[in-house]
């Protein structure tokens, strides 16, 4: 069973917890679910579980996102997808293969980011062509 | 103000729009391309843009694929950048302020040119607002890349599997 891990960075998207859970468990994932304090230190302690394969795909609920976006696609195999909507959210799935999504929750009202999460999970990644684009981002670092 | 522009093959013509929009304003664009409809690969754009802004060629770079995903994190993991991709001004003037952003990245399938073209020139006409808090985690996040792989041939791999056919749906 896929494993998806929700982290929820900062007092404020501590909110997200109960909704977001259940989105995933409903589609039958198994959950990890964790609040924390954003930081950079944080942010770097988390690409350790998912470079060390400790759950298959990563969604995090921040208030604008851009500094875990900018973190974690610095590291090698990962894709983040930094979004608001849902084409952006079941395409990436399907097309870029995203282990990582993050969310804006300051710029994204609560109804959107409940079906962001759930066509993000809900999708899985095509690989065939796009794979060529995968292989290349792994080249650069 | 010298802007370099890329994108993917989705939304070449969402790119030549806002290139014109920005020479209209008086801007020097560096088109990186790409300049039609084949299909090809958004790392080759992004990477390309992103190589302008560290080597001093551009003072900005703006990336643009069908989603915006792909086209940012081949951004991102290019050594010096830091981009973010946006679909509002707010995360733009964010980023510009706090980061020092030197790339925007956009999905042109899902933002309008008129959007992309108002956060655009938020996003160059907004300054880094330096504390020694905000430079040291600046200097953090470059220190992520520290290898500079600028070399031309550094696709020749998957470019050559692609042309055999061995990436297929």
């Amino acid at each position: 069973m896929e494993k998806i891990k929700l982290l929820l960075l900062g007092k404020n998207n501590f909110t997200y917890k109960e909704d977001l859970s259940k989105v995933i468990q409903d589609l039958k994932k198994e959950l990890i679910v964790e609040e924390a304090e954003m930081s950079f230190e944080k942010l770097i302690e988390i690409n350790d579980e998912i470079q060390t394969k400790k759950f298959d795909r990563l969604v995090i609920i921040e208030d604008f996102g851009s500094l875990p976006f900018m973190v974690l696609a610095k590291f090698h195999s990962n894709i983040v997808a930094q979004i608001s909507d849902e084409y952006s959210s079941h395409m990436t799935s399907e097309h870029n293969g995203s282990n990582i999504m993050v969310i804006g929750s300051q710029l994204t009202g609560k109804d959107t980011i409940h079906n962001v999460v759930k066509q993000y999970v809900a999708t899985d990644f095509a690989a065939g062509r796009h794979m060529v684009r995968i292989d290349m981002l792994n080249e650069l670092v | 103000m010298k802007i370099a522009i890329g994108c993917d093959h989705i939304v070449t013509d969402v790119k030549d729009k806002v290139k014109k929009m920005l020479e209209n304003d008086g801007h020097e664009v560096i088109d990186c391309g790409t300049f039609d409809f084949e299909r090809t690969h958004y790392p080759i754009f992004g990477r390309k843009v992103a190589m302008q802004v560290n080597e001093k060629k551009a003072d900005f770079g703006v990336a643009i694929c069908g989603t915006g995903v792909g086209i940012s994190n081949a951004v991102q993991k290019t050594f010096g950048a830091r981009t973010v991709l946006v679909r509002d001004a707010i995360t733009a003037i964010d980023a510009r302020k706090n980061y020092d952003a030197n790339v925007i990245s956009f999905g042109g399938a899902v933002t309008g040119t008129g959007l992309i073209y108002e956060i655009i020139k938020k996003f160059i006409s907004t300054k880094y607002e330096p504390t020694p808090a905000k430079d040291e985690l600046i200097k953090k996040i470059n220190s992520l890349i520290t290898v500079k792989k600028f070399e031309d041939n550094l696709f020749d791999e998957e470019l050559t599997k692609w042309d055999k056919g061995l990436y297929h749906d």
